[in-house]
């Protein structure tokens, strides 16, 4: 029992704006996630490939005074994936002069944070949601907690949103965040600030890479939630979704590339647009999105078609989530 | 309505007020024509199961559209008012609902900060109320593994802390044990009398309305059948007294007849006196005196809150058939 009980007192303090609602959703979404343990050793895990990254950058920014680390870095990049967009970059097998230098950096910088954001942490993007999502909207479901929500002044826009705060958090800590990180290591690497004028778009490209990701894997990911009480099943069907599809995108492209007969799978960033193939695979749609946004996309119809999935997956996902949010209060 | 009392229809400043208003479900109809004015205290709100109770609180609350009619909830229109209805209305739903991995005292702060308190106010403001509900160190515990009582206090706690002037509890006794029901009915009892709330009680447990409740409503099939002061309710038709004698109630029963005075023997042998009055009770104590019979009880005959609901669903069921 409490040492001092004053019984009950009438509350005559100051209320904080009603904007707060939704980082209060949002930060008690963060909160229980944050108990599971798995989300936590991903989220340490999704540092860790800044490491490898930082050593590009550096054996980059390092290459104008040695020959040998230029080789070196020309043989750890060509070993990344879509390598072949820097083939007129890493071309000159002697050093560069360091005018070259300056003009191929941006592009330098922009295929390798798109490298990170596209390849390990777009991967670890998909553990995490699948981890945090699934039970956001089914739990309050099961255990009526929607109650606590709705009988308050919370209107639906603010739940749904601040749920989607809630992935938003996760992803910004496994893409955006390393990516920013990456970059200002890759100023403080650099031989002069100077570098800031001539790579100033590129947190701006980061920011606006994170947001095509987030908003409609978050959306999607809470539709799943919304539409079942049990939150395993709603982490099936995110799984599902994208092996699926990518398995799909993987078998037709294996039929494009016997019928070119050619024996590499290597798909370059460019080729990615392969048309209506490239739609079936969640994973290159947003891939494709965030090439487009590091500049790295020229087939305009293969960009088109990606953001118009998007668009619609968001905005069905956003119908659903409005329709099933609803549902309960509506019996 | 079909027959329901109106006398509290027009007092001047009801906190709900209610106009014809009905909710229907496509060929259902949950609730018609409601009209009803709920004053400040408490008032208890019955009816059987069905009735129409979970969608008059929806309704209240703002998360129905009813169907036709028009209300206000503490001078705020329904419908028009919604969050600044819900931001000044304290609900204890009847369902249990938690969000897992929290904390006992985390879920009251969670709602206080819905409530658009302070983040640290919150936290206070919810231990204060937890003290209040009488909740100890299980408060840090995660709800999950929280009693049914303990999960009617947080709920209770959850309503109250962002200490709204309209609370609506929803069976607030269901599942706690006698001593922690009377504790419970005491908090309500302390709310209503000594910080001036208005509290509706929904429940189906009739001895916790008598005990808290200046009026009831009563729902059946969808119909306000009764609205009015629970002491008026109580009172019979006929005046009469409950007189309990020591030894075999014949007796006295048989001394009463002998004076023209009219009685008849109840269950457990309980003498139901016509007449109420002063002198009626002198006149049986009297009585007693001079035939050395020892009253163990004389009190004024009331009717049960059983009977008084029993008769307000029966009549409307006569009344929809």
């Amino acid at each position: 029992m409490p040492l001092h009980n004053v019984g009950y007192r009438a509350w005559q303090g100051t209320s904080v704006p009603s904007a707060t609602r939704l980082i209060t959703i949002a930060s008690t979404g963060v909160r229980r996630a944050f108990h599971s343990r798995w989300l936590r050793r991903l989220l340490f895990l999704a540092l860790l490939p800044i490491l490898f990254f930082s050593i590009a950058f550096f054996l980059f920014e390092q290459a104008q005074r040695d020959p040998a680390i230029w080789r070196a870095f020309r043989e750890l990049v060509g070993g990344l994936p879509n390598a072949s967009i820097l083939q007129q970059s890493l071309g000159s097998s002697s050093a560069p002069t360091s005018e070259q230098f300056a003009e191929m950096r941006p592009t330098i910088w922009s295929y390798l944070l798109l490298t990170l954001l596209r390849y390990p942490q777009a991967i670890l993007m998909l553990l995490v949601v699948g981890i945090v999502a699934p039970p956001l909207i089914s739990q309050d479901l099961r255990t009526r907690a929607y109650l606590i929500y709705f009988s308050r002044p919370i209107t639906r826009t603010e739940y749904i949103f601040g749920k989607l705060c809630t992935i938003a958090f996760f992803v910004s800590m496994i893409s955006a965040l390393p990516a920013l990180l990456l970059y200002g290591l890759a100023v403080m690497l650099s031989p002069s600030l100077d570098v800031v004028l001539t790579t100033w778009d590129l947190p701006l490209r980061i920011l606006v890479a994170s947001v095509v990701l987030i908003v409609p894997t978050a959306l999607v990911a809470l539709a799943f939630s919304a539409l079942t009480l049990e939150s395993r099943y709603a982490a099936f069907a995110w799984f599902a979704m994208w092996i699926v599809g990518h398995v799909t995108y993987s078998v037709l492209v294996a039929f494009q590339t016997m019928d070119l007969r050619r024996g590499s799978r290597d798909i370059a960033i460019e080729q990615l647009g392969l048309g209506w193939r490239m739609l079936t695979s969640p994973y290159q749609v947003l891939g494709t999105a965030q090439a487009f946004v590091f500049g790295f996309v020229q087939d305009t119809s293969s960009v088109i078609g990606a953001f118009v999935l998007l668009g619609l997956a968001s905005a069905a996902s956003l119908w659903i989530l409005y329709r099933r949010v609803n549902a309960p209060m509506s019996q | 309505m079909t027959e329901p009392e109106k006398d509290s229809l027009s007092s001047p400043s009801p906190v709900i007020r209610l106009r014809g208003v009905t909710k229907s479900f496509r060929n259902f109809q949950a609730l018609r024509d409601i009209t009803v004015d709920i004053q400040p205290g408490v008032t208890g709100l019955l009816g059987p199961n069905g009735a129409g109770k979970s969608t008059l609180i929806k309704i209240l609350l703002g998360l129905l559209k009813a169907s036709s009619g028009s209300g206000s909830v503490l001078g705020l229109e329904i419908g028009a008012a919604n969050l600044e209805i819900r931001q000044k209305v304290g609900y204890m739903p009847e369902d249990d609902c938690y969000l897992p991995q929290l904390s006992g005292v985390e879920s009251v702060q969670f709602a206080a900060r819905l409530n658009c308190l302070p983040s640290i106010e919150a936290l206070r403001r919810a231990h204060e109320i937890l003290d209040f509900c009488g909740a100890g160190q299980e408060r840090y515990r995660t709800v999950e593994t929280y009693s049914t009582g303990m999960r009617q206090k947080l709920k209770f706690a959850q309503a109250l802390v962002h200490d709204p002037p309209l609370l609506i509890l929803d069976e607030p006794t269901s599942g706690l044990d006698p001593d922690e029901r009377k504790a419970m009915l005491n908090r309500i009892k302390v709310l209503a009398r000594d910080h001036q709330k208005t509290i509706l009680i929904c429940t189906h447990i009739l001895p916790d309305v008598q005990q808290v409740s200046h009026d009831v409503v009563i729902l059946a099939a969808g119909q306000v059948s009764v609205a009015k002061s629970l002491a008026e309710l109580s009172k019979p038709l006929v005046p009469a007294l409950n007189v309990r004698v020591n030894g075999p109630p014949e007796v006295f029963a048989g001394i009463l007849r002998a004076e023209q005075i009219d009685v008849s023997i109840g269950a457990f042998g309980m003498l139901v006196v016509s007449g109420d009055s002063d002198a009626d009770v002198q006149r049986i104590w009297r009585l007693a005196a001079q035939h050395n019979i020892v009253l163990r009880s004389l009190t004024p005959a009331k009717n049960s809150m059983e009977s008084i609901f029993l008769e307000a669903v029966k009549g409307t069921q006569h009344a929809t058939a």
